[in-house]
Parts: structure tokens; C-alpha cells; sequence
């Protein structure tokens, strides 16, 4: 009797166990099944058209669309079916974050998009798709565009019409074309340092150029100095020079005393060279280096870069007027 | 207490007059000078054997009148949009496009339009670059004179299909101690012609994390040009793989197509209170056994001599 109930009470736990097993090998193969069928399409959310000229027959036209996905699937085409007629040109691809690269091609009022390597795209995805080169129907009046996802074998998976843009003859086109554009300062466009190698204070002297720049380039800017290829000299005596600090930004030192002529530099905003960090000074070049840069546009507030000028003597710099022109030149980068 | 006295008012008196003799020879002897340029944002279509009409604006700000010159420059189009310009005249554009030969006169709070005619030779579909230099005429005296010069370029497009190639790597760590992850992606471009590429910046984390797109605005990267593009991602949780994909879209043969780059990098990021709280719960762990054993150290004595 005793070696009967232990046998029962060591089978219990497996009994569990094989109706556990066939209940979730069941839930498992029944969420299989379900998955495998095909779903009802589901309506894209977020949807928007914009047109970049809403004027009837209007050539060159971009058509902008935003949505996002509801189901999760692997999306091969996107169709734009426009309502009414006359939807004409050649489209091309603007922009189109969301989906893969792809092709586009127009048939009638429809234009689609070609996804071409397919990958899984979940839900709730925002795709945009930016297509240029369109020409608007010649009739006036109000359009929508249903928008569908297909996969390979041409299934919806999601859809969705976009609300109604407006095309009309008597509309104002308007078109704003904003330069780019590039201000450059310079808070002093000369100077003079009357030195006397007889006192300290008047035989090390420093004079600083402050220069602003401000710009809309998309990509920011690059400033760059250089100087006369004589560099600091006296032509009244004979062609002395006052020698460069350094040979250029990439031998800068600490400013090593008399006699020297250099400049270091520091700025808000822009990127000023390393070679000046630690109050490093360079010389001049008569190739020209660029000593500061900036990334992106500057905004509404312009950038400040001031130039340190310094030039020590001593009893064996002969006396005389010496002079020198710096040209401090700034470019837009490209975008 | 009366030397340090003594002391201050000398070092003051001293910083004073030391300042107020170094400061006294260096004098600006002609003051400041405002210049702007604008070109046209978009690239100018030119078709090949054709005239491309456009124009550039020369600005003064200034209260007074300007006198600027404009030359033509060569350009050195380098890495990640840095543009620099050359000395001399762009061979490229030699008798093709006439600058103004004179000095122009601007008046002061006033601009001037420079028309300009590009006579467009056989070339191959593509962006190409005029450069120019305008440069103020420098103002007499001072014994050292300071020009502020603004180089800038007119971008000619012209059209056609052209052979487009970009590559690009995509350097992530593979952990960060720290709250996100930062890294770049590395775009060069391999092809024939210039790309106008765009693309996103994707972010998911595990566990939990929602779907990040981050879009990446249009960019010009010139034939054998190199861009780099930040990345980052942060996880939901102080612990977390953060997966980030980069996808780099441009245009094909036509603008009827695109390709793309995709790169997808996986990053374990822990913040760095993670290891302190981990830290901190082990120090507590090992003082409780510590004082446990303390106890149980003391305790036994006791009830053994209790029993006794």
C-alpha cells in the first residue's frame, strides 16, 4: 500500500507537467494559426499632404506626405492614389525617412513608391515621403490622397485617405528665397603700438582685434589668417624684421619675450584651434591657416573671435616704423 | 596688521600705474568695418554649352561707404563642409565669368547686386563651384592694417544622370558607463558625382524602449569628400542594450531612385550610479554578516557559562 501511494504521488507532478506542455504547445499553434491568417488593413494614422505650390497646372510641384504605420509587417510599395485627374510630371524622391531606398513611378493619378530591399517595419513608424517634379490638375478644386501599404504580393496591409488640399486659380503663389548669407566685423581695421624697449611695459605691448562673424550656412564656416610674406619689417631701415613667434599654428609656443611678433586667439562660439590653447602664440603666415571653424548656422547671435596681436622688443631690434597687413577671411562652408 | 596694510595700498598703487602704462601705446588708429555676402541657397541650373544667369549681393552695414573688390578664387573643397580659398584666379572659370574689373563703391546701410553670366563649358552632369573673394579696400594708416575678406561660391548644377557612390562606417563602443551612447557615422563618398544625401538616426533600447527616429537633414558631400554624422541613444532604464541604426539615403542614377547605407551598431549602456547603488548594497551586505557573527561570537559565551 505504501509503495502504491508514492507511486501515485511521484506521477502526479508529471501529469501536470504533460497537460502544461500540450496546453502551451496548443495557445503556441493556435497564435501560430492566427497570425498566419491574413489580417483586415487597418487605417495609417497621422496622416498629412502638403503641396509646395497649390496653384492649378503648376509645374515642378512637391507633394509631401506624412503617416504612420498601425501594422507590423514588410511593406514592398507605397501607393498615393490622388483623387480627380490631371496629376502630371516626372517624379523624383525628395526626401524619405521611414522606408528603405527605393523607386518612384506615376501611372494615371497614382504614384508609387517602390521599396527596394523590404525589411519589417512595425507599428507605429512615422514615414515621410517628400516627391518633387510634379505637375498639378488643371481643375480647381478639392483633392485628397489615399495612401496604402502593400507588401510583396500586393496585400494591404494598412490605409488611409489624407484630408483634402485645395488647388485654385486664384490663389497668391508665394515664394520667399532667403540667401545664404555671411556678415563678417572687424572692430578695428588698423593699428599702431608705440614701443620703447627701455621699460618693460612699453617693450611688450599686445593689441586685440575683435572680429564677429554670423551666418545661416547650414554647415557653419571656416575663418582663416594670413599675413604679408615679409611679415613685420621696417623698410626705412634697411629691411629689419621683427622675427615670428613661430613658423606657423602648428609650432606654437608660450610666448618666449623679445623680440617676437605673434597673435593667439579666443572665441565664443565658433571652434578655435588647439594650437592656441594655454595662451599659445603662433605667427603669421603669408599661405594663410585657419585658426577657427563653426559647424552649423550661428543663429541670431553672432560668433566673437578675438585676435591677441603681440610684438616685444628689445635693444637689438633697430629702430624704426614697422608694418604689416593681416587679412582675416572667412568662407560659408557647404552644406 | 600695518605691513600688510602698507603692503596692499603699494601693490594696488602698483597694478595701476603698470596697467595705465601698458595700456596707454597700443591705439586703433581706424575702427570697425562690417561686410556681408549673399549667394543664392540653391545650386544655379546650368546647362552645358548655355549662360547661367544669377547674382551675388555685396552688403555694407557700415555708416560710411565701402569700396570692395571681387575676384575670382579657386576653391579647396575639404572634409565635413570645410571649404577654403585659393590665391589666385580658378582656371576652370578663366573668360567664363566676369567679375566686376573695377573697385565697387558701396554707400553706407546699402548693397549692390552683381549680376554675373557663367558661360557653362562641356562638362559632366554635376555640382561645380565658382569661388570668389570680396575684399574691402584697406584704410590708409596705422602702422598695421587689417582686412576682413569674406571668400564664398555659386554652386552650378548640371543636370543629368550621374554616377552616385557613397560608403560609410559606423563607429559605436560596444559599452559606455554612462547615462547614453555617442558615436558617428563615417560617410565618404566613392562615386563620380556630388551627393545630396540625408537620412535617420533609428534608436531602440531593451528592455522597454520606445522607437526613437531622429531625421538627418540634406547634406552635400563632394566627389572624395568625407562627412561625419553624430549618432546617439539612450536607454529607458539605468541598464540597458541600446541599439542604434543609421540610415544614409541619396539619390541613384536619377532622382527618380535612391540607395542607401544602412549601419546598425548594439551598445550596453550602464549609468554610473549602477555600479555605486550595486556597491553600496554589498558593503550593507557584508556589514550585516559581519555583525551577525559579531553576535553570534557573544552570545554563545554567554549561554555556555549560563549552562555551566
Amino acid at each position: 500500500m505504501k509503495l502504491r501511494t508514492a507511486n501515485r504521488s511521484a506521477m502526479r507532478p508529471r501529469k501536470r507537467l504533460t497537460r502544461l506542455a500540450l496546453g502551451a504547445v496548443a495557445i503556441g499553434a493556435a497564435l501560430l494559426v492566427l497570425t498566419a491568417l491574413p489580417a483586415g488593413a487597418a487605417t495609417l494614422s497621422n496622416m498629412s499632404w502638403t503641396v509646395s505650390n497649390n496653384q492649378v497646372s503648376a509645374t515642378n510641384t512637391s507633394y509631401s506626405y506624412s503617416f504612420k504605420t498601425t501594422t507590423a509587417n514588410t511593406i514592398k510599395t507605397i501607393t498615393f492614389a490622388v483623387s480627380g485627374a490631371g496629376l502630371g510630371g516626372a517624379p523624383t524622391i525628395t526626401r524619405a525617412y521611414g522606408i528603405g531606398a527605393g523607386t518612384v513611378a506615376i501611372a494615371g493619378q497614382t504614384i508609387t513608391y517602390t521599396v527596394t530591399t523590404p525589411v519589417a517595419v512595425p507599428a507605429g513608424i512615422p514615414i515621410y515621403i517628400e516627391f518633387g517634379g510634379l505637375t498639378n490638375s488643371s481643375t480647381a478644386g478639392s483633392y485628397t490622397t489615399v495612401i496604402t501599404t502593400k507588401t510583396a504580393a500586393a496585400a494591404t496591409i494598412d490605409t488611409g485617405t489624407t484630408p483634402a488640399v485645395a488647388l485654385a486659380a486664384n490663389n497668391t503663389a508665394v515664394t520667399v528665397n532667403l540667401a545664404k548669407s555671411l556678415t563678417f566685423t572687424v572692430d578695428t581695421t588698423a593699428f599702431e603700438l608705440d614701443m620703447d624697449p627701455s621699460l618693460g611695459a612699453l617693450a611688450d605691448q599686445s593689441a586685440t582685434v575683435g572680429l564677429t562673424v554670423q551666418t545661416n550656412a547650414n554647415s557653419g564656416y571656416t575663418l582663416a589668417v594670413k599675413d604679408n610674406a615679409t611679415g613685420l619689417q621696417s623698410s626705412g631701415t634697411g629691411n629689419p624684421v621683427i622675427a615670428k613667434v613661430s613658423t606657423g599654428k602648428a609650432t606654437s609656443v608660450a610666448w618666449p619675450g623679445a623680440p617676437a611678433w605673434g597673435y593667439t586667439v579666443t572665441g565664443t562660439g565658433a571652434t578655435v584651434d588647439p594650437a592656441f590653447s594655454g595662451s599659445k602664440y603662433a605667427g603669421y603666415t603669408a599661405g594663410g591657416e585657419t585658426i577657427a571653424t563653426r559647424s552649423g548656422t550661428t543663429g541670431g547671435s553672432a560668433d566673437t573671435i578675438s585676435i591677441a596681436n603681440r610684438v616685444a622688443i628689445d635693444y637689438s631690434s633697430p629702430s624704426g616704423v614697422y608694418s604689416d597687413t593681416v587679412t582675416y577671411t572667412v568662407t560659408p562652408n557647404y552644406n | 596688521m600695518r605691513f600688510a596694510l602698507v603692503a596692499t595700498v603699494l601693490a594696488t598703487a602698483l597694478a595701476v600705474a603698470s596697467s595705465a602704462t601698458a595700456g596707454g601705446s597700443a591705439k586703433a588708429v581706424s575702427g570697425s568695418r562690417a561686410l556681408a555676402v549673399s549667394v543664392p541657397a540653391d545650386p544655379v541650373p546650368a546647362k552645358v554649352g548655355g549662360v547661367a544667369r544669377t547674382l551675388i549681393r555685396v552688403v555694407n552695414p557700415n555708416d560710411f561707404a565701402v569700396t570692395v573688390l571681387i575676384r575670382s578664387r579657386t576653391l579647396a573643397l575639404g572634409d565635413d563642409g570645410k571649404v577654403s580659398v585659393g590665391s589666385g584666379p580658378d582656371p576652370r572659370w578663366a573668360g567664363r565669368v566676369q567679375f566686376p574689373g573695377e573697385a565697387l563703391r558701396i554707400p553706407a546701410q546699402s548693397y549692390r547686386n552683381v549680376p554675373l553670366a557663367i558661360q557653362v563649358p562641356h562638362l559632366s552632369p554635376d555640382l561645380y563651384f565658382v569661388g570668389f573673394l570680396v575684399t574691402p579696400v584697406a584704410a590708409e594708416g596705422g602702422s598695421i592694417t587689417v582686412v576682413n575678406q569674406i571668400g564664398s561660391f555659386l554652386t552650378l548644377d548640371v543636370p543629368g544622370p550621374r554616377l552616385r557612390l557613397l560608403t560609410g562606417h559606423l563607429h559605436l563602443p560596444s559599452f559606455v558607463l554612462g547615462s547614453k551612447v555617442s558615436g558617428a557615422m563615417r560617410v565618404t563618398n566613392l562615386g563620380h558625382a556630388s551627393v545630396t544625401m540625408w537620412g535617420e538616426n533609428d534608436t531602440t533600447s531593451s528592455p522597454g524602449g520606445a522607437f526613437q527616429q531622429e531625421r538627418l537633414g540634406p547634406s552635400l558631400l563632394p566627389v572624395g569628400r568625407s562627412r561625419s554624422i553624430a549618432v546617439s541613444g539612450k536607454p529607458r532604464w539605468p541598464v540597458g542594450i541600446v541599439t542604434v541604426t543609421t540610415r544614409v539615403t541619396y539619390p541613384g542614377r536619377t532622382a527618380s531612385q535612391t540607395r542607401e547605407l544602412v549601419s546598425t551598431g548594439r551598445v550596453i549602456v550602464v549609468s554610473p550610479w549602477v555600479p555605486a547603488a550595486v556597491g553600496g548594497l554589498v558593503a550593507l551586505l557584508v556589514a550585516a554578516i559581519w555583525r551577525r557573527r559579531r553576535r553570534r561570537r557573544r552570545w554563545p559565551r554567554v549561554s555556555a557559562a549560563q549552562h555551566a
